[in-house]
């Protein structure tokens, strides 16, 4: 009987310890099977953590892109027209050699100066050197920045302000769809918006052609240095230069002050007033029209501009239509009014050169 | 002792059935799991070479004709289908050193599947397995040129206003390709 007990007891011994082994074994597979599996998933992990690190490094990196290509082209964009790039070198002093030297105005989280470039004066350009940064990108490039080819910004009027200029009681035709590219109707330093609200408030006293470009920001035209610049250049008189019917020859044109036009007249070249163009009798011009202290066509009146017009801010209302006036886009009126005196244009980006 | 070898041989044959169900179904899965590991690691390298090539495209091309001195330098030297070699005055001294960065091919060679980019006289592969590569010619209303043998001429080559890469990288292993175009404008025309 005690044989028997201590046989039945070594036997469940025996199968509690092939029990206890067996669950061992389970526990192991389970465990070893866990722990492969895990590691698959924690490479997977990995891997996905550094794509993420790596796209939110491009991420900087074009952020940070983005970032210095605005502040250069919002910089560029309100540089002064002209025909050089002296005032900006210098700087506001008007002296070289001194802490404003090469200062542009820059947006915030962007920094940098210009300095001349290397080489020859002609044709005018300078270095922009510049360093933005965003989130935890910073790029640096140095750009190199130059006057557009064609002269004026590139719209058929060109206002040095946008404020004062009222409804247009006559009407007031832009054609600026050219054989080479258009231009735009209106150039102003402005939100665009604005003035196509302005344009679009006027109703059908604004016509707009097709292929007419939108109105574009721009600094204002350089109408005092222009107006120095004709006389320096020998500017004939309006009373020489206009002439009573087409074709008149091209000329540099400059009347001193305000000029009245009581008469039917014809010019062409570049016809500068400083003072206010006031149209009593129709004008006819191929060229480019400046007038520093604005324009008036008054109900007997009329302009006919193949060219472009740029008006100043001397006078309280720069632009008053009351009879008609069109100006139409001439890439080749343009070129004959820059060969004869030396036009203002727009300063562009040539280049850039990342580091 | 009889009942409880059955029981065990029973138990055995039941559980190494289990066990090898069990055991095939993890391997199965660790084996998907390992699969998938090597594809996204594959693709994602190819995704890797893509982005670098793409950023070391965009900054040859913009940097190609910066001519500060005014000397006259062109932005693009050669410009076909499988080359392209771009040039700037990186120094400023009116002179392209040709043996310098200031001189920067680009070749898609389909022989060997494999985007280059020679800096100089170095030739540095950007990627392999290449399974479509390409440059194309926009001029200033976006048309794309027509490409004559031998290349865009002086004239052809003044005239481009942007430079499209477009490429596909086949990733290692097989799967999808990962493709890139881009479009950069050497030089502002405007």
């Amino acid at each position: 009987m005690t044989s028997l007990r201590r046989s039945h007891r070594a036997s469940q011994r025996a199968r509690h310890e092939r029990a206890r082994r067996e669950r061992g074994f389970a526990l192991a597979a389970a465990l070893l099977g866990v722990v492969l599996a895990g590691t698959v998933a924690a490479a997977l992990a990995e891997l996905a953590r550094l794509e993420v690190v790596l796209a939110r490094l491009r991420r900087a990196t074009v952020d940070a892109l983005a970032a210095v290509d605005g502040c250069l082209h919002a910089a560029v964009a309100a540089l002064p027209a002209g025909w050089d790039f002296d005032a900006v070198i210098v700087g506001a002093d008007g002296t070289a050699g001194t802490a404003d030297d090469g200062v542009v105005p820059l947006a915030a989280a962007c920094s940098g100066v210009a300095r001349a470039a290397p080489g020859p004066a002609a044709p005018p350009r300078i270095l922009l050197a510049l360093e933005a940064s965003r989130g935890r990108g910073r790029r640096r490039l140095d750009a190199l920045v130059g006057r557009t080819v064609q002269p004026g910004a590139g719209a058929l009027v060109w206002l040095a302000s946008p404020a004062g200029i009222g409804a247009v009681g006559g009407t007031f035709a832009l054609d600026g769809n050219g054989p080479t590219r258009p231009m735009a109707s209106l150039a102003a330093p402005a939100e665009p918006a604005a003035l196509d609200a302005w344009i679009a408030v006027q109703g059908s006293a604004v016509t707009v052609s097709s292929g007419t470009g939108a109105p574009i920001w721009a600094p204002p035209p350089p109408l005092q240095a222009l107006a120095a610049r004709a006389a320096s250049a020998g500017a004939v008189s309006a009373a020489a230069g206009l002439v009573g019917a087409p074709p008149a020859p091209p000329a540099v044109i400059l009347a001193p002050g305000d000029l009245h036009v009581d008469t039917p007249r014809a010019g062409a070249g570049v016809l500068v007033v400083d003072g206010v163009l006031r149209l009593q009798a129709p004008l006819e011009f191929t060229g480019v029209v400046a007038a520093l202290g604005g324009l008036r066509v008054e109900a007997t009146g009329s302009l006919d501009v193949h060219g472009a017009l740029w008006l100043g801010d001397e006078s309280i209302d720069p632009l008053v239509i009351d009879g008609t006036a069109a100006i139409h886009a001439s890439a080749a009126a343009l070129d004959v009014a820059d060969s004869l005196l030396s036009l203002p244009r727009r300063a562009r980006v040539a280049s850039v050169m990342d580091f | 002792m009889r009942r409880t070898r059955g029981t065990s041989l029973v138990e055995l044959l039941v559980g190494a059935a289990v066990g090898l169900l069990v055991l095939t179904a993890v391997t199965g899965t660790l084996a998907a799991g390992g699969r998938a590991l090597v594809r996204g690691g594959a693709r994602a390298e190819a995704a890797d070479t893509a982005a670098l090539a793409i950023e070391a495209f965009l900054f040859d091309a913009r940097r190609a004709g910066h001519d500060p001195s005014a000397a006259g330098i062109e932005p693009l030297v050669q410009a076909d289908a499988e080359r392209l070699a771009v040039q700037a005055d990186l120094d400023g001294d009116g002179t392209v050193d040709t043996a310098s960065a200031e001189l920067v091919a680009w070749r898609c060679n389909a022989a060997a599947r494999r985007l280059s980019r020679l800096v100089g006289a170095q030739s540095l592969p950007l990627a392999d397995r290449v399974a479509r590569c390409r440059f194309d010619y926009l001029d200033r209303d976006g048309t794309v040129l027509a490409i004559p043998p031998g290349g865009l001429d002086a004239a052809g080559r003044a005239s481009v206003a942007a430079v499209v890469l477009d490429f596909a990288l086949a990733p290692r292993g097989g799967g999808p390709t990962v493709a890139r175009t881009i479009a950069v404008s050497p030089r502002s025309r405007t």
